[in-house]
């Protein structure tokens, strides 16, 4: 379906063209933010799209430098995440999932962080070695974040109105200041924000939890970006707003077909929502396959320990959580070979001599351990 | 330690108060001469060889004066920042554990104390009392001690809800270990940064005085009353003015970067 | 063993002069709860439901504005603290986040130790039963001299459990004590939870947001909504058959591993803005409940018994 044509002549609305057709303003306005909600296909090309490859890592190592040495935190990780799809990364806290987020994009903390090799390969273009000007373009324009906490993510001072504003001017230059309000509205009812035009004079500590997180939620989706990353967005907020939050997730999903990366340390989150899943342990990725496989059949031990930690139903008792022994081993003291070794309990000899490298045991799952080199 | 070593602050501002601390101790060794030799020939005479720091009218060594003025000083100024600190850790922490109506009243004290005019008021405890070092030390401690209550209550109100404090409560340990062993230790940063910074300050007040004449009497030297009794050599001797100068403005220097560095290292930063 | 008696907790808003009335916030409204001894209660709720202030209300770190509690048979709410030292022993807590609730300039040593001295305990014996106690929990003796920052997240709550049980309580109030930690962590101080339990004949209060996990480990469940105990019956009543809107709308919530929530139609209500109201009369659910009557904004239902070991709060159980 070819795109359709939007020529908007800012300074003179009344004479504005849409498809070569005259419209009065407001009527203007509304196909334009319907044109531009659409503006990722519709749903046939969406499936289509789910196909195309939009984020590719390779071996991405990032490492922090301290007197000299190296510790890696991100080590030889490699994913993909198809358009429109989500995808979904597990592990427990320090296990490296929020530097991978943040060194997609160079965000990382401080001067002693950097990212030493790998490529990641966005839309086509390689973006780990662009300038830091060209890096601005997709940053907040194409792939955009949220994090766990919303409170600390608004400034205190300034009201959702003047925040949300800052990304319009930034990223949607076609609307002019007259028409900011009636498009930030519309933004917030697609979060699924009540009373839109009250909120948008309130300050961040007049909403509750779950509304500032849709607050965030709105404020990455206003450029209307390819890839939404979501680090722990539902970790600090209420059982009953959490269901809300990941439906409308895959509302947004659906709606505007923006992908999306969502890191939890929750399996249970991770698993109502992804296409495909990411283990990571200790910096490297163990485990990497389509949900469905996952779920039914994980085939690390790492994976299969999570599982069992989870209490369910049966678990009673006579039958108790089988809980995996020992610690993640902290950065900079890691065992040789594979690094789940110590805990696992499947080890063998190999386990203690030599990392194991990615396995594809089928064409739909990548494991890191040596009982599936075969 | 060695946190406070790689400080450049902190390592600059404790290099100054060791080498002046050194100074003061070792007094009578590094010194040929006493303080209160007067020797009327010598009077006035400029920096040389056998008076490093010239003299002073009356012929007196005024590197021997300054090495013992230091000591004063430095005594005055440790002391009397003890003496505020625990009267504000006192009444600082009790305000700040029961809150309520004694945290009213305390700290209507404390508004009260700094309505007054410090100067104004070591003046006037000193025209009654004698003047002396240890009525200097007291006058200077008590008037000085309402900022770091102030400090302490603010750091206590916030870490009285901590869930550890909670525990010992529910374990039924008294009022005032919980305060001793759980607050005030983990309060006691900002009071350090202040107490540092207090020592220099008071240093600079007891020179104040002295210089007016109503702190260290004469003979005892201190920096401040060989300032005063530069005043009457002012065109003639200018190392009688030079060197206490340098000295107050050096020891001050370096108790404000200590205190400028302990800033850095105590308040943590994510 | 313990016996909550229509406790009632209220903040006072607004204190003025003038108007005679003013806002009162309830914390706690007259909350019943029974607790038998060697038994875990689970208590559920979503955050400022009041689950902490009950728990701190038990302890008698704050002092209820109405109703009695009964420890053992026996009334301690108008005990004086000097009566009440020598129960503290029986009742201990263990906390929600392992990095505020240990005091970070103390070793781990003097953190156990230190309800052993507040109650006297004579100087030798203290370290033998330190050592005792960190090998019940599964830490190795060598880590009585560490500070609380080189320990990771579950070692720090292991030390929790250990200075609760220095005193051999009885009761054990856990408030929110695994929300922090990470699953696999979770887990093994679970497991740990229920030796500990087994082994001493502990009672647990289990104060929690995670219905998985408080069905791991609880007998009995009650569910709170805004200060108010709602629904209150076994762990098998409550999961097979739950009857209050609120705890159904909870159950239904949860996301889990067969993509229930995604594939559930039903428009799940917006429990936002939960801040506590003043008091107003009727059902505390009623803004939310989808089958209210004009009834519930009316009168507040009382905890009725439903079935055997049962208990609701709401006028319409059955059309619920």
């Amino acid at each position: 379906m070819p795109r359709p044509v939007i020529i908007y002549n800012y300074q003179k609305p009344m004479k504005s063209l849409i498809n070569g057709r005259r419209q009065a303003a407001p009527l203007q306005f509304l196909k334009l933010f319907e044109l531009y909600k659409n503006q990722r296909g519709n749903a046939q090309t969406r499936e289509h799209q789910s196909m195309e490859k939009l984020l590719e890592v390779k071996n991405l190592t990032t490492c922090f430098v301290q007197e000299g040495r190296e510790i890696p935190l991100v080590d030889d990780v490699s994913f993909f995440i198809n358009k429109n799809s989500v995808l979904g990364f597990v592990g427990e806290s320090g296990c490296g999932k929020t530097m991978t987020a943040l060194s997609l994009t160079g965000l990382l903390p401080g001067k002693n962080c950097k990212i030493v090799s790998g490529k990641i390969n966005f839309n086509g273009q390689t973006i780990n070695q662009i300038k830091e000007k060209d890096l601005k373009q997709i940053r907040g324009k194409e792939i955009t974040y949220i994090f766990q906490e919303p409170s600390t993510c608004l400034n205190p001072v300034l009201n959702i109105k003047e925040q949300l504003s800052e990304v319009v001017q930034l990223y949607c230059k076609e609307i002019s200041p007259e028409q900011i309000n009636q498009f930030l509205i519309k933004q917030l009812e697609l979060v699924g924000i009540r009373s839109p035009e009250e909120k948008l004079l309130s300050f961040p500590h007049q909403l509750s939890g779950g509304e500032k997180q849709r607050v965030m939620i709105a404020m990455s989706m206003i450029p209307r970006p390819a890839l939404l990353i979501a680090d722990e967005p539902t970790t600090a907020l209420d059982v009953t707003i959490q269901a809300q939050i990941l439906k409308l997730l895959d509302k947004l999903r659906q709606e505007t077909g923006v992908a999306i990366m969502l890191i939890s340390h929750d399996l249970n989150v991770i698993a109502e929502l992804s296409d495909y899943i990411a283990v990571m342990y200790a910096g490297q990725i163990v485990e990497f396959a389509k949900a469905e496989q996952l779920l039914s059949k994980p085939l690390h031990p790492y994976t299969q320990g999570l599982f069992e930690c989870l209490p369910k139903k049966e678990h009673n008792n006579q039958n108790k959580l089988k809980a995996i022994i020992g610690e993640v081993p902290k950065s900079g003291n890691f065992p040789t070979g594979c690094r789940f070794h110590p805990r696992c309990p499947q080890k063998f000899d190999k386990c203690a001599q030599a990392m194991p490298a990615l396995f594809k045991p089928n064409p739909d799952q990548e494991v890191r351990c040596w009982l599936c080199s075969d | 330690m060695k946190r406070i070593l790689k400080n450049k602050l902190a390592s600059a501002g404790l290099l100054i108060i060791t080498v002046i601390s050194l100074f003061a101790i070792f007094a009578p060794v590094i010194t040929a001469y006493q303080p209160n030799d007067i020797n009327i020939t010598d009077s006035l005479l400029a920096p040389s060889a056998a008076h490093w720091m010239g003299t002073d009218l009356l012929g007196r060594d005024l590197f021997c004066r300054m090495a013992y003025g230091a000591r004063i000083s430095l005594i005055v100024g440790l002391i009397a920042v003890s003496i505020s600190v625990l009267i504000g850790l006192l009444l600082g922490s009790i305000a700040g554990y029961y809150s309520g109506m004694i945290d009213a009243i305390i700290m209507r004290f404390v508004d009260i104390m700094l309505c007054f005019p410090s100067i104004f008021l070591i003046l006037a405890l000193v025209a009654l009392l004698e003047p002396s070092i240890v009525i200097i030390m007291a006058v200077i401690g008590l008037t000085s001690w309402m900022g770091i209550s102030r400090l302490v209550r603010a750091e206590i109100l916030s870490l009285k809800e901590r869930d550890y404090v909670l525990a010992a409560r529910a374990c039924g340990v008294s009022d005032f270990k919980i305060i001793m062993r759980h607050l005030i230790p983990n309060a006691i940063a900002p009071v350090i940064i202040s107490a540092t910074l207090g020592v220099a300050a008071a240093i600079l007040v007891e020179s104040s005085l002295s210089f007016l004449g109503i702190g260290v009497q004469p003979p005892t030297p201190s920096w401040g009353n060989i300032l005063m009794d530069a005043k009457a050599s002012l065109g003639i001797a200018w190392w009688m003015t030079f060197y206490p100068g340098l000295a107050i403005f050096i020891t001050v220097l370096g108790y404000n970067l200590l205190g400028e560095g302990l800033r850095d290292l105590l308040i943590p930063r994510k | 063993m313990l016996r909550l008696n229509k406790i009632s907790k209220y903040y006072q808003l607004n204190k003025s002069f003038i108007s005679a009335i003013s806002k009162k916030i309830k914390a706690v409204d007259s909350v019943c709860l029974e607790i038998k001894s060697g038994q875990t209660l689970g208590l559920v709720g979503e955050s400022g439901c009041g689950k902490s202030t009950l728990a701190r209300i038990i302890l008698k770190l704050i002092s209820p504005s109405s109703g009695q509690i009964f420890f053992q048979n026996q009334e301690i709410t108008d005990l004086t603290e000097k009566q009440f030292r020598v129960l503290r022993q029986k009742i201990q807590i263990v906390f929600q986040d392992p990095y505020s609730s240990l005091s970070p300039r103390l070793t781990v040593k003097n953190i156990i130790a230190e309800p052993l001295q507040a109650f006297k305990q004579k100087k030798k014996l203290i370290e033998p039963r330190v050592r005792e106690l960190l090998l019940n929990v599964g830490l190795n003796p060598e880590y009585a001299d560490r500070l609380p920052h080189q320990l990771s997240g579950g070692e720090r709550q292991r030390v929790g459990i250990a200075r609760a049980l220095a005193t051999n309580p009885e009761l054990l109030i856990l408030d929110e004590a695994v929300s922090s930690l990470d699953l696999s962590t979770q887990a093994q101080v679970l497991n740990l939870l229920k030796d500990l339990q087994a082994k001493y004949k502990l009672t647990y209060l289990f104060i929690a947001h995670n219905l998985d996990v408080v069905r791991y480990i609880s007998d009995h469940v009650a569910v709170m909504y805004k200060g108010r105990i709602v629904e209150q019956a076994s762990v098998k009543q409550l999961y097979e058959n739950p009857l209050h809107p609120y705890t159904r709308i909870l159950l239904n919530s949860m996301p889990s591993l067969e993509k229930k929530l995604l594939l559930n139609k039903t428009q799940t209500p917006n429990l936002e803005n939960q801040s506590l109201q003043p008091d107003n009369q009727g059902c505390c659910f009623y803004a939310q409940c989808n089958k209210a009557k004009a009834e519930c904004a009316e009168q507040i239902p009382e905890l009725k018994q439903i079935e055997s070991g049962h208990w609701l709060s709401c006028f319409k159980p059955k059309e619920v």
